[in-house]
Formats: structure tokens, sequence, C-alpha cells
């Protein structure tokens, strides 16, 4: 996870430091990321010097021990880092971790299962995130080959719309991630990031052929913590869940501590489980076991049995991009759902907010425009944006809206933009 | 299995019951009773000698935590023991001159049931209804302490009890640190009855009076001494007698746990239960006796389905005259009890939810046949090992219960005597339940002198048994038991 995100800081051209005690894994993060490595032990006092932690703006413990995590966050706290993150995942231990120097604690474990959350009650689109207190949204979505989008270009959709009530912003195929162009045609099995005003969303939903039904009945495949922790979650919203796995102890267990949860004994490879536990009228299927083999063939048994909708998790990241829409719906993976939340943290600023995608390194930014910007006054036309981003909404005042080329920027706008990392250090200038 | 180990163990118990004839003797002289005075006293020496020999027969045994197998054969045979000796205060004062009339009565006492032959008690002498009534609260006593160390391995008040005392690593052996819960539960039984006993005497009670009621309710027992029951005293002294039935049907380490945190009561599922039931039966009956003097209906109410469901036994009206829906549901609640570790008889609430969760998870199961459905009590997760054994309980009390019910309708026919159905059935319920009356022949206004000798014997046999929870009992007949 440390080597995810030392990659992801370094393409936005920070400096990033990278501490990690096993010396073979230390020469292969050298050999792959642009950053400094050193061997040695996170937590000793000696090294976080040597890594110059006295003059780093933030300093992130996500080792796979909660103790060297909060240990090395306390160090570090001492040494003076100006903002520490530690990850973990012993709830008895967060309770007393913030009094120990840490500012911000992430559970990767529990970020997906938010994830898988967010994703299972609006079913069909896999990523909501709302700006502007839920006036404006960016929604995330598979493109089927029957949405009647597919095959249009955005230009070609233009001219369909009645309104201009929403857009198409960014576009994930093949595990690539582009900003969307009037020239850029929607193909089936794309991700589309669209921004959308909520209240007059409907059309643009039913153009990309996204229901926006919530799930009523999720089976869960897998009883490993996100398995465990994501039952828990939909169990509380009040969703029939299943949860199916082959050991009984695991299961039982997990039966004891979750009373309205159905806990089932079973194979969740076999498809004549799926069948006599009834298991195939669920709206939604979750494959969150340990193993990256079994999610897939989970996740592709739950869509063969009538499953709308399977979500599979993995450790591999590659896979992540790769899969999604290849036969799956949608991929999670603890590792960038936690390092997702630490890269909202780390924006700072002007920014009010950030919000990055499960399946897509781009990333939604919420930025204030100030008097003496020298963009106020202009045309979105004019400010000839770079290519990697695109301002996909305005909030001004109490007004939200998805704005056309054609609309100007006033001092004191907040403009929501998308763009890729090799952009985001470009956004302070450009707005500055 | 050492025998000779065991009647030093069971003498022990029989020389203190001889101890406790002490009371009514006293109780005697101070109502210048100087005869009754002087048999019972001969009735204590008697049980204490009797006790002392087999005490020191067994004594030089080699000491040794008991076994599971010798607690159950000691609490069955003490208990057969005890009460064989209790008869001799009746006999020797010619209260009662016939052996059954007074082994049913001794049975009915210490098994806190209630249930008597006696016609008219008020006649009685003040040292025998004394020492009727001790018989009920030293049962009870005895019931505290069952629920310490025998019920937990029947898997009954064990959730429970393990909470308040986590017992050691060996739950099979009854290890000292039992004597200490059972010390502790003693304290709060004797505290509420001496609570009552003062609450009881403030009103239109004599002090005689009040003892002998806070004994006899604090073990749910229900011996009075009035031929009226309750009805012989005050609407106050009825409420307060409604009040402490309801706290004896109560687990008395829920009481002990809940002394500081009073929430605790509502957190417990049994608890819950329990009062639900006294609750919603109580308001049907008020529905369905409903009268001009609605004070009277609703204590009257209250008051019948407190004393049934605690088992207690006590009445304020004669519920074998309401109406035949009524007297149905009074012959269900025979089988519900007060709670697992109570002084109450019977099923046990506890037993009675889990069975019905046990059988909600089942039909579940039909759903999702590999589902892994956890049988819980409100939120205590049930193991499966006392669900099995709630359920042979359940399967045993039903059977022991047809089967008296037939034996008993056979003796009375055979002796010609006039018990019908309804009778028959609601006898063999309430000395099995330890409730105490029955319905119809053998309703509250009514008596078992009648039941012919045979029938007495069934009973008497019933209401131990149904009281030590079946097992304890049944084991007595076992062959592997005696097997060295």
């Amino acid at each position: 996870m440390g080597s995810y995100l030392a990659e992801r800081l370094s393409l936005e051209h920070q400096d990033v430091v990278v501490i990690e005690s096993d010396p073979v894994t230390a020469m292969e993060v050298q050999e792959q990321i642009d950053c400094l490595v050193i061997n040695g032990n996170g937590s000793s006092h000696d090294t976080l010097e040597q890594a110059g932690v006295d003059k780093a703006d933030l300093f992130i413990a996500v080792t796979s021990s909660d103790a060297v995590n909060v240990l090395s966050a306390h160090a570090a706290a001492k040494i003076g880092s100006a903002r520490r993150i530690a990850r973990v995942e012993d709830p008895q231990l967060r309770a007393g971790a913030a009094s120990l120097g840490v500012d911000l604690l992430i559970d990767p474990g529990d970020a997906t299962a938010r994830d898988l959350e967010l994703l299972v009650r609006e079913r069909g689109v896999s990523e909501v995130r709302e700006f502007a207190g839920g006036s404006l949204a960016l929604i995330g979505g598979r493109i089927s080959a029957n949405a009647p989008a597919a095959g249009m270009t955005l230009a070609d959709l233009r001219k369909e719309m009645d309104e201009w009530s929403w857009l198409v912003a960014a576009i994930v195929r093949h595990g690539e991630t582009i900003i969307a162009r009037g020239g850029t045609r929607i193909l089936p099995g794309d991700h589309v990031v669209s921004m959308i005003e909520h209240d007059k969303g409907d059309p643009a939903l039913k153009m990309l052929g996204l229901l926006l039904e919530p799930a009523k009945k999720v089976t869960i495949l897998g009883s490993t913590r996100v398995a465990e922790l994501t039952a828990k979650r939909l169990c509380q919203q009040g969703l029939q869940t299943i949860l199916v796995d082959p050991d009984p102890e695991r299961v039982r267990r997990i039966a004891t501590d979750n009373p309205r949860l159905v806990a089932i004994c079973g194979d969740p490879t076999d498809s004549k489980l799926f069948h006599s536990e009834g298991l195939e009228t669920s709206d939604a299927a979750l494959a969150l076991t340990g193993w990256d083999e079994i999610n897939v063939l989970g996740s592709l048994i739950a869509k063969a049995v009538g499953i709308p909708i399977a979500v599979s998790r993995f450790h591999r990241l590659d896979l992540v991009t790769l899969l999604a829409g290849v036969g799956i719906d949608g991929a999670v993976s603890a590792r960038l759902s936690a390092a997702n939340e630490i890269l909202r943290f780390v924006r700072r600023g002007r920014i009010h907010s950030v919000v990055t995608f499960q399946d897509s390194d781009a990333e939604a930014l919420e930025i204030e425009v100030e008097d003496t910007s020298k963009i106020v006054g202009q045309t979105l036309r004019e400010m000839h944006l770079p290519h990697d981003m695109i301002v996909g909404g305005i909030v001004r005042g109490d007004r939200a809206f998805v704005p056309r080329g054609s609309d100007r920027i006033e001092a004191g706008d907040r403009l929501i933009v998308i763009a890729l990392p090799s952009a985001i250090h470009m956004v302070d200038e450009l707005l500055g | 299995m050492s025998l000779r180990r065991l009647l030093g163990v069971i003498g022990a118990v029989v020389g203190a019951t001889g101890l406790a004839m002490i009371l009514p003797a006293i109780t005697a002289l101070i109502y210048q009773e100087y005869n009754e005075a002087l048999q019972i006293a001969l009735a204590g020496i008697a049980t204490m000698a009797a006790g002392t020999a087999a005490f020191t027969y067994g004594r030089n045994e080699r000491q040794q935590a008991l076994t599971a197998r010798e607690g159950f054969v000691i609490v069955g045979m003490s208990w057969l023991a005890i009460t064989f000796f209790g008869t001799l205060p009746y006999l020797a004062t010619g209260t009662i001159t016939n052996f059954t009339d007074a082994f049913f009565e001794t049975a009915a006492g210490y098994s806190t049931t209630g249930a008597s032959i006696v016609p008219d008690p008020g006649v009685l002498p003040k040292g025998i209804l004394m020492w009727r009534a001790l018989t009920q609260w030293l049962g009870g006593m005895g019931i505290i302490v069952l629920s310490v160390a025998i019920l937990p391995l029947l898997g009954v008040g064990g959730v429970e009890l393990a909470r308040a005392e986590s017992p050691g690593p060996a739950p099979d052996r009854l290890t000292p640190r039992f004597k200490e819960t059972a010390k502790r539960l003693w304290l709060v039984y004797l505290g509420f009855t001496i609570a009552e006993t003062l609450l009881l005497w403030a009103g239109d009670m004599t002090l005689f009076e009040a003892i002998a009621h806070s004994f006899t309710t604090m073990s749910t027992g229900g011996f009075g001494t009035d031929v009226r029951s309750m009805a012989a005293f005050s609407a106050y002294a009825q409420w307060v007698v409604i009040a402490f039935m309801f706290l004896a049907g109560t687990s008395f380490a829920l009481h002990f746990r809940s002394l500081t945190k009073p929430r605790e009561y509502l957190r417990n599922a049994e608890f819950r239960l329990y009062s639900g039931i006294v609750v919603v039966t109580a308001t049907v009956a008020v529905v369905g006796t409903w009268a001009d003097e609605i004070g009277n209906v609703v204590r009257d109410s209250l008051f019948t389905m407190t004393s049934l469901v605690t088992t207690t036994g006590y009445a304020t009206t004669d519920f074998g005259i309401w109406p035949a829906s009524l007297q149905i549901m009074v012959l269900g609640l025979m089988f519900v009890g007060g709670m697992a570790g109570s002084t109450g008889g019977s099923m046990k609430p506890y037993r009675l939810g889990v069975l019905y969760q046990a059988a909600k998870t089942d039909v579940r199961k039909v759903i999702h046949p590999r589902g892994v459905f956890i049988v819980r009590l409100g939120n205590d997760v049930v193991p499966s090992g006392i669900i099995k054994s709630v359920q042979s309980f359940f399967v045993l009390y039903m059977f022991i219960f047809m089967t008296g019910t037939l034996a008993f309708g056979i003796i009375a026919d055979i002796s010609g005597a006039n018990f019908d159905l309804l009778s028959s059935a609601s006898a063999v319920a309430s000395s099995f339940g330890n409730v105490g009356p029955g319905l119809a022949a053998v309703g509250p206004s009514s008596n078992y002198a009648l039941v012919p000798d045979l029938g007495k014997w069934l009973l008497s046999f019933l209401m131990i048994v149904g009281r030590l929870e079946i097992f304890p009992i049944v084991l007595l007949f076992t062959r592997e038991l005696w097997r060295r």
C-alpha cells in the first residue's frame, strides 16, 4: 500500500521518501518509483531523522502492523513532522491513537466496506460523489451495450439533450482515464464519470443506461475482514444480506456477531449452492474472499446465474482497472480505498474537497476562485484548459450548475475540476 | 461413587432440617401449645439423631470435590430423605394421622408446591402452621443452591450465572466457589423475606401471619394460614404479596447483579419474557372477568396471574369458576414458571424462549439449507448444547405430564373417585409445575384431601421430580448410575 501511495504522490511531483524495513522490497520500490528509499525500521528515531521527517509536510504510516504505525506516528510527532496519518485496524486502538499525535486514522478494510456500501446502495451506478451539499453529483457508471448513449460521440449526445444539466467528465477505458472532449465516443464497457445536477439527473441516467434502484438483497462471497465489515454495514442499512463462506468456524463467528445476517456455510464458487440457497435473486454479488482467483470465478458465476451486478475485490492493483468491465461490473481494492482516503487528506489550502475514484486515478477537486485570479471574467472556452482537466461544475453562492463553454467565471466561484494526476500540480497556477 | 460418602452428605442435610424444627417448636411454646411444642421438639431430635448417625457413618471417607453425577444423586436422595423426615412433626402432633397425607403435605412443602390435604389451615396449631411455612422456605433455599450447583449442569441458568460468577475451568465439579455464590443469593432471599414480613406486619396481618406468608411467598410455595388463602387479608396485603411473588419469580442472581445497576433487569431477555407473560395474561384476565368494581378485578387478575406464573399458588378469587377459555389459560400458565434461578418451578420462561427461538431457526433452515443460524435469546447466544438439553427437557416434561395424567385418571377411576379430565390434568400439571391449586375438583376453593391414596403418592412424586428439574430423579432410575 505504501508503494502505491508513493507512486501516486510522486506522479504529482511531490517529494516522497519511503521507509521500508525489508531490503529486497526497498530495492524494488527504488527501481520502480521516482522517490528516495531508506532501508530501516520506520518506528526508530534515527531512521526517521535520516529520512528528514522534521522537514516533512506529511508523515504516512501504513505498514500492516497497527502497533508499528501508531508508534512511528508518535515518534514522528516528537521529531516534528507537520501532520501524521496512521493505518489502524483495531477499533480499540483507534480511540487512544489520536492522543498519541495521529491526525488521521485510516482503516483500509473499513474504507473498502464504505465504498462497497455506496456502490450497492445505488445499483448500476458504481460511484456517487456529491458536491455543494448534494446539488451536484459526480456519478460513475458502466455503459452497457444497449444503453442509448453507447456508440455516440459526446457531440452527438449534446444534440439529443433537451436541457444543459449534465456532462460527461471522464471516461475510463482499459484502465486508462480520458478527459472527455466533444469528439470522444462512448463505447460499451466504458466506465463513464458524469457531472449531474442532482434534481435533473434522470434523463442523464436514462441516456447512459444506468438505473438508480437501490439493491434490496445482496450476496457477499467470502469471510474476510472486508467481507465482514461490509456485511455489517449492509445489515445496518436494512438490506437483506447473505454471506457465503466454506469455513464453518468463521461463518459461525460472523453469524454470532451479526444477528440480522444470513450466513451460509458453502463453496462460494458452487453454482448449485447459488440455486439451492436462492442467491440468484440477489440484486448484487460482492466477491470479497482473500483470493483474487476465487473472486473472479465467484463474480462470473454470480453474473451467469442472473445476479445483475457483480463486484470483485482484488489484491493485485493492475487487475482492478483491467478486469472491471470485463464480465465484472466493478472492482475494489482495500489498498486503493485507503490510498484514496489519504489523497483526500493531502490536498489542502484553497481546495475545499477532493474526490477520488476506485478504478481511475483522476481526481475531482473543488477550488475557490479568488478576486485577484486572472481567470475572473473569462469564459471557460477562453481559459484554454489543458487536455487532462475539465471544469465539471460551478458553485456560485447557493446555486450550483453544470457550465457551458460560454459561461463566465466570477470571483468567489467554486470550480469543480476533474483532472488527471499529471495535471494536478498545474491546477494551482492556472487558477492563480 | 461411594454410597457411604453420599450417606454422609445426605445425613448432614437431614440433620439440618431436624435443627430447623426448633423454630416451630418455639412458635408452639409462644402460643402456649405445650404438647405440640414437646412433640415437634421430639420429632426434631429424632431427625437430628438420624442425620448425625448417617453423617458420622460417612464422615471418614476421603474428602474430594463431588462429581456432577454424585451431585445429582445427593440432590435426589436428600430431597426424598428430608421429605420423609419432614412428616414427623405432623405425625407426632397427630394433626395428620395418615402417613400418605403427611408425606403429601411435606412434599408439597419442600417442593414449594403448596397443594394441601388440610381442609382448613385455620384450625391447625400455630407450631404446625409454622412448620408448613418453614418447609417451603427451606425448600426455596434448597432451590437456590440447586440453581447454583445443579441447573448450570442442565444448561439452564448457566448463562445467567456464568456472567455473574464465571465458574472455574472444570464446570462439572462442584467447586467451593458455588458456596460463595449460594451465600450471596441466600442473603438476597433473606433480605426480601424480612422486607416482606415487615411490610405485611405493617398491614392487617399479625407478626405470625406475616412471617408465615413471607416464608411461603419468597419460596413461591403458597401455603396459607387461612382457608380463604390471601382473600382473608386486605387489599394492601394482597398488593404487597403480588410484588413479592413477582420478585421471588425473578432470578436471584439477577437481583444480586441489579442491586447496583437496576437497568440490568430490562437488559435480561428472560426477565422481559417473564414480566411480559404476567402483564399480558393479567390483561386478558381483566377483560375476561370484567365487572363493575374494576379495582378489584385488576387486583384479582394480576394476583392470580402472578401467583400462577411464579408457581406460588395463592388465591384471592376462585379461578375455578372463571369462563372456560380463561381456565384453559390458567392450565397453560402452569407450564410457564418463574425465571431460571428463581424459586419458581415448572418449565421456566428461559426454556420456553429457547424452544421458540430454536424452532424459528429450524424454519429458517428450510429456506437456507446450508445457512448457519445462531439461536439467541435477546442478545445472548444460546450454545447448541443448551438447546439440545432444553429440547430433551421439554420432551421429558410433556411425556411425564401425559403419562402422569393418564396414571392419575386410571387411579381415580379404579378408586371410584370423581375426577374429570380437567381435574386430573390440572392436578398433575399443578403438582408437576409446583403451583399448588388445580382446576375443577382440585380448584382453589377445594383441596387434595379427596384424592385417592395412590393418587397422592403419584402427585407427591411428581412434585419432587418437577422441583428437581426432572433429571436428578430420573437419573436415580437409570442402571448406568449404579454401575461401578
